[in-house]
């Protein structure tokens, strides 16, 4: 008996095994992130021309995620991780000068994000570091170190400001009005930036670039009225003890408006609002094969 | 025509006479086949297709040689003339008494045939659903050596001689001390066989341990490496059923694959853990005689979960006597084993063993202890009664899985542990089952009953801190652990049996079997969330508690119009009960969108609340039931000697986890359909058996299980189909025995066409062993040297993400001599040392706030492992009293 069709079958068997995928695929990449072209250039906002004379953003992690933005998820609802939809991650943190609209590398051995060739239609920034629910930020650096200057259209007068943002719960935190829903809004909520307006999909051999253009926190919600901060010695401005002000004469308090009648507490929570609202003008994605 | 012929035994066994006094009252132990050849059908009984048996009485001396053979019931000059010269090339493990080999006389039964294709099984006792089924050794074939390969060759199988193979040779031994006759210097004992089970098709694989017990093997589940195609992973640890990767399934724990010890189900109905998880770890690998394994759904006797196919374990003892051994080797593991086994009662044993280990790294740790025991009642002159009753407890760690990140940074070694709180699992199960089998004029009778209960508790952690979202209906709370605390308990009663008619037609032999299986479990599973570090339950996954039942009815024909061609199979209905009773129907970890604040069911775990209030019961039954018809078959094509072609075709079904029934749910369980086509060949050239099988395959599961490590467990995806190969060869000689098999598969999606994640492509294993007695004799007695080898190679398996696994390559060898009460063995599992990914996944997990506290969450999919055994060498030190080694 011939044994050759036997042969011939089983060696074709084995060539098929080998060929086939399971789907998808998974990459490594590099990440970058700068500041945005012309940030460090004067600016009109509510009133004020502004100039930033020092701007750096922690970012703690940028996550990539299937769902699109305001389809549930991570968005509209409590639930700030929803296991299962993330295909890319930069799950580390980095210090952006975000005047500098070179990119700089992530700090953290490269390759820095990985994830998978799925579709994504949003995304997200971490403003924080470890458990996002922890109720202190455990990031190593201020989320948010702001210098510059205001000058009011209206009169000229020159107002120098710094800020600090840490987003913890003692200043940030707000609380449930419902007790049967005593985790409707978790403190990372308030951490993390969700973004949309991306159709992005990892492949071999590319990088991804985060964009941050701070201008675009004074430009969304009421801005900031420099004229009601208090003076960098009062205690408004020693909530972050780790807060550097340089020459500034006037801080915008790390605090919110739910701090009551603080002074300074509204211009701190706009602040945050334009941090976290700035949208599509304040950050863009980028994953690209080259730089 | 060349024709063997086997001696026809089973229940009607050889009588063993010692020639010493009757007087001297020590029981002897029979002898036992080493080497048997099959007599030639004489041409000039082939004109008239004689059938008929011809007994002759043998002389066995103590150098285990046939010395003297006489006609005791002739079935004429020249088929007496083919049996005589047969029976002198037998050579025998010699009967002993007071552990000295003594001359024995035997009587062997030559049944003749004209040639037939098939393998039949004469003397039924057991179902051959349950049986592993030994090939043609005849009755006198004993203890201690069973050399003849599993698809042994014409005696055998039949194809070529026509007739009836012989029963399991440990079971056809003597049974009783108790001389029956009298006669000078002879003791005469009665002899209990079993059945052998008949083959449905190429891809039925009974498999004898035989001298391939070298091969060092952890446990049970290594066994079925006997069978091509085998993957056994663990993630769990040592005391967690083994992962089963055959024929392009993953069968995960067993949900895929029917198991069974000598027809008692080892899977676990309704486990949440896997329905269908079957943990072997209860049976003491040395009581495993053999091993069936049929790979497809091609016999009626299966029944659930025999998806990619059914694997039934059977038991006995070779080595009788009081044996006791010490085992001392790597990461200070010690085991103490004690067998036992009169010489006069083949079917009755026992065994029982501690187990104790610190494991290869990280959170390894140990301990079990198991029993089996084992009473066989002759009752009458066909019929026996077995009692059997096994108990095992264990308790150890699990490492879990590994990533690949961690391990690569330094963060976790490759023989670490991501979560080193996976202490304290458990796994415990008793039974008792009670068989009476027994043959009447054309009739054979089996029935068994059988009562199980398990209990098992198993801590996993798959994702680490990745789980706990914040709901709205919990207080704010950091990621708590995502540690699975599993516990699950079952009380299993049911039985099986059958009635087999035999009949001539045709001038043949012709079969029909109806039978049963019936099979009720009581079952309760619950699964907890457990806190990081304190193993508090914070979150409520499951608690089920259900009643399911299966049972299923069956007709299995066995049909030969003509000597050259069979028709087996028959059809197989089953009847599936469900009654799940949900404890927690809402848990709080799927969130409420619109709770309203009349119920403040602020941290509970089960919910009484619907969406906008409206007020439900936390729990919530589910019942339904539905059947399944089966068709099953096997051609069997055998015009050329000693080759079998082979068509089997057939139908299956695997019931669905409890936790997916829902009211009225219509088939709770999904089909499958199977074929194969195969060869098989049988037959000896000189002194070495040979046996070899090919076989292509083809099954479609319309719903296929798929491990989901996010969930930890598997769970349902879309349909599949595999195409493959399995090839298998064991030759064996008078001081050797070799065995290789390798299955080349491709499973794929039927929707996507992607490949099916974690089955292996390709699976090669190779056994061998050679034994042989040293020149040296102190005090008479040999020196047995044997020595074993056995390799595995795994191809790279697809994962996720069209990645794939790294090449297993491992090795297992030991070395052994055995003098007279003692012996000594030396054996080294992966003895190269390979530092190898015995399981790979990739998926989403979040260990960082072990490890990397400050460090935001991996919320993308990476690769993760869990590491194979280093090399572990074991010294064994055994002593048999009262009986042979």
């Amino acid at each position: 008996m011939s044994r050759w069709p036997f042969a011939v079958a089983f060696l074709g068997l084995l060539a098929a095994a080998c060929n086939g995928t399971t789907g998808d695929a998974l990459y490594t990449f590099p990440a970058y992130a700068s500041g945005a072209h012309g940030a460090g250039e004067p600016f009109s906002a509510n009133g004020y021309t502004i100039q930033l004379t020092f701007a750096q953003l922690y970012v703690g992690a940028v996550y990539v995620n299937e769902a699109p933005a305001g389809s549930g998820g991570t968005f509209n609802t409590p639930v700030c991780i929803d296991p299962g939809v993330y295909c890319a991650q930069v799950p580390s943190g980095t210090e952006v000068n975000l005047l500098d609209s070179a990119p700089q590398p992530w700090q953290s051995p490269s390759p820095q994000g990985n994830g998978s060739a799925d579709l994504g239609l949003s995304w997200e920034i971490y403003l924080g570091c470890g458990d996002v629910n922890n109720s202190t930020n455990m990031c190593p650096n201020n989320t948010v170190d702001l210098q510059g200057t205001a000058t009011r259209e209206s009169d000229g007068k020159v107002f120098t400001f710094a800020a600090t943002v840490n987003i913890n719960q003692s200043n940030d935190g707000l609380p449930s009005q419902d007790p049967g829903q005593p985790g409707l809004n978790p403190i990372c909520k308030r951490r993390i930036l969700e973004l949309g307006g991306i159709s992005l999909t990892l492949f071999e051999g590319a990088l991804m670039t985060l964009t941050i253009d701070p201008r675009a926190w004074f430009n969304v919600g009421q801005g900031i009225d420099f004229s009601t901060l208090p003076s960098v010695a009062s205690p408004q401005c020693q909530i972050d003890s780790t807060s550097n002000y340089g020459d500034a004469d006037y801080c915008i308090p790390d605090a919110t408006n739910l701090s009551g009648s603080m002074l300074g507490a509204q211009q701190g929570e706009n602040l945050y609002e334009g941090i976290f609202t700035g949208g599509s003008a304040a950050y863009s994605l980028a994953y690209t094969s080259a730089l | 025509m060349a024709c063997g012929a086997a001696g026809s035994i089973g229940l009607a066994a050889p009588s063993v006479r010692a020639e010493e006094p009757a007087s001297s009252a020590a029981p002897v132990t029979p002898p036992s086949v080493v080497h048997h050849v099959d007599p030639i059908y004489p041409p000039s009984a082939l004109k008239e297709r004689l059938h008929t048996t011809v007994m002759l009485t043998v002389t066995v001396d103590a150098d285990g040689h046939v010395s003297q053979v006489t006609v005791s019931e002739s079935g004429g000059n020249d088929l007496d003339e083919a049996a005589i010269i047969a029976a002198r090339q037998w050579t025998f493990v010699p009967a002993m008494r007071n552990g000295k080999a003594v001359a024995s006389r035997i009587k062997i039964p030559f049944h003749f045939a004209p040639p037939e294709p098939p393998p039949e099984l004469v003397e039924p006792v057991t179902p051959p659903d349950q049986l592993p089924a030994r090939p043609a050794v005849p009755a006198a074939a004993a203890p201690s050596t069973a050399p003849v390969p599993a698809a042994a060759p014409a005696a055998a199988s039949g194809q070529a001689s026509g007739v009836a193979p012989a029963a399991e040779p440990a079971q056809a031994a003597a049974a009783s001390g108790a001389p029956t006759t009298s006669d000078q210097n002879a003791n005469e004992v009665q002899v209990h066989g079993r059945l052998e089970a008949r083959t449905h098709g190429a891809s039925d694989y009974q498999e004898t341990v035989g001298e391939l017990k070298a091969i060092p093997r952890t446990n049970a589940s290594d066994a079925l490496k006997l069978a091509p195609g085998f993957l056994l992973t663990n993630e769990g640890g040592s005391g967690h059923a083994e992962q089963v990767f055959l024929r392009g399934f993953d069968a995960h724990e067993g949900q895929d694959l029917e198991f069974s010890v000598d027809g008692v189900p080892i899977n676990d109905a309704g486990n949440y853990h896997g329905n269908g998880y079957a943990d072997t770890h209860f049976i003491i690998p040395e009581l495993i005689k053999s091993i069936r394994v049929l790979e497809g759904p091609y016999a009626p006797q299966q029944g659930d979960f025999a998806v990619a196919g059914s694997a039934d374990y059977h038991l006995g003892l070779d080595r009788r006597g009081l044996t006791t051994e010490y085992t001392y080797g790597s990461y200070n593991t010690q085991r103490f084993l004690v067998l036992w086994g009169p010489g006069e009662a083949p079917g009755t044993f026992g065994g029982a063993e501690y187990y104790s280990t610190d494991g290869f790294g990280v959170n390894r740790q140990a301990k079990r202890g198991s029993g089996i025991g084992q009473y066989e009642i002759p009752l009458g002159r066909n019929g026996t009664l077995r009692i059997n009753a096994t108990a095992y407890a264990t308790e150890y760690n699990s490492a879990g899985v590994v990533r690949e990140d961690d391990y690569l940074s330094g963060r976790v070694g490759f023989y670490g542990a991501e979560d080193p709180n996976l202490t304290g699992n458990t796994s415990s199960r008793v039974s008792l089952s009670a068989t009476y089998e027994n043959r009447f004029s054309q009739f054979d009778l089996s029935q068994q009953l059988f009562a199980i209960y398990r209990s098992m508790r198993l801590l996993e952690d798959w994702t680490g801190f990745l789980l706990d979202v914040q709901q709205p209906t919990q207080s704010p709370h950091v990621q708590r652990g995502d540690m699975i605390d599993l516990h699950f308990d079952e009380l299993t009663l049911g039985g099986r049996g059958y009635a087999r008619w035999h009949g001539e037609a045709f001038g043949l032999r012709q079969e029909f079997e109806g039978g049963y299986f019936a099979r009720v479990d009581q079952t309760t599973s619950t699964q907890y969330r457990d806190m990081y570090g304190t193993q508090t339950p914070y979150l409520t996954d499951a608690d089920l508690t259900s009643t399911l039942a299966d049972i299923g009815v069956y007709v299995d024909a066995n049909v030969r119009p003509l000597s050259w061609l069979t028709l087996r199979g028959g059809v197989r209905a089953d009847m599936f009960l469900f009654d799940v009773f949900n404890n927690c129907a809402v848990p709080s970890s799927v969130g409420v969108d619109s709770p309203s604040n009349v119920y403040l069911e602020v941290d509970q775990p089960c919910l009484s609340e619907l969406e906008h209030g409206l007020y439900r019961e936390p729990v919530q039954r589910s019942s339904t039931g539905d059947g399944a018809i089966m068709p099953r078959g096997t051609l069997i094509v055998g015009p050329i000697n000693h080759f079998e072609f082979t068509f089997s075709a057939g139908t299956g079904v695997r019931s669905v986890d409890p936790s997916y029934v829902a009211q009225g749910l219509q088939t709770p369980f999904v089909n499958i359909q199977s074929g194969d086509l195969g060869v098989s060949y049988a037959g000896q050239i000189g002194a070495v058996s040979l046996a070899a099988k090919s076989v292509f395959f083809q099954t479609h599961s319309e719903q296929d299980l798929i491990f989901d490590p996010t969930e930890g467990r598997s769970t349902l995806a879309s349909g599949s189909t595999r195409d493959g190969w399995a090839g298998s060869a064991r030759a064996l000689g008078s001081f050797f025995d070799v065995a290789a098999n390798a299955t080349a598969v491709k499973a794929v999606f039927e929707d996507t066409h992607l490949l099916v994640p974690y089955v292996p492509d390709l699976v090669l294993r190779g056994d061998a062993a050679v034994f042989h007695d040293l020149p040296w004799r102190p005090r008479g007695e040999p020196i047995r040297a044997t020595a074993g080898y056995g390799v595995s190679y795994v191809g790279r398996r697809p994962l996720p993400y069209s990645e794939f696994s790294d090449i297993v390559f491992i090795s297992d060898a030991s070395v052994s001599l055995a003098w007279s009460m003692w012996s000594v063995r030396l054996a080294a599992q992966n003895l190269f040392d390979s530092k190898y990914r015995l399981g790979e996944y990739n998926y989403a997990s979040n260990f960082n706030p072990i490890y990397n506290p400050g460090a935001p969450p991996t919320l993308a999919p990476e690769r993760a492992f869990t590491a194979g055994a280093p090399r572990t060498i074991l010294l064994s030190i055994s002593a048999t009293f009262g009986g042979t080694s």
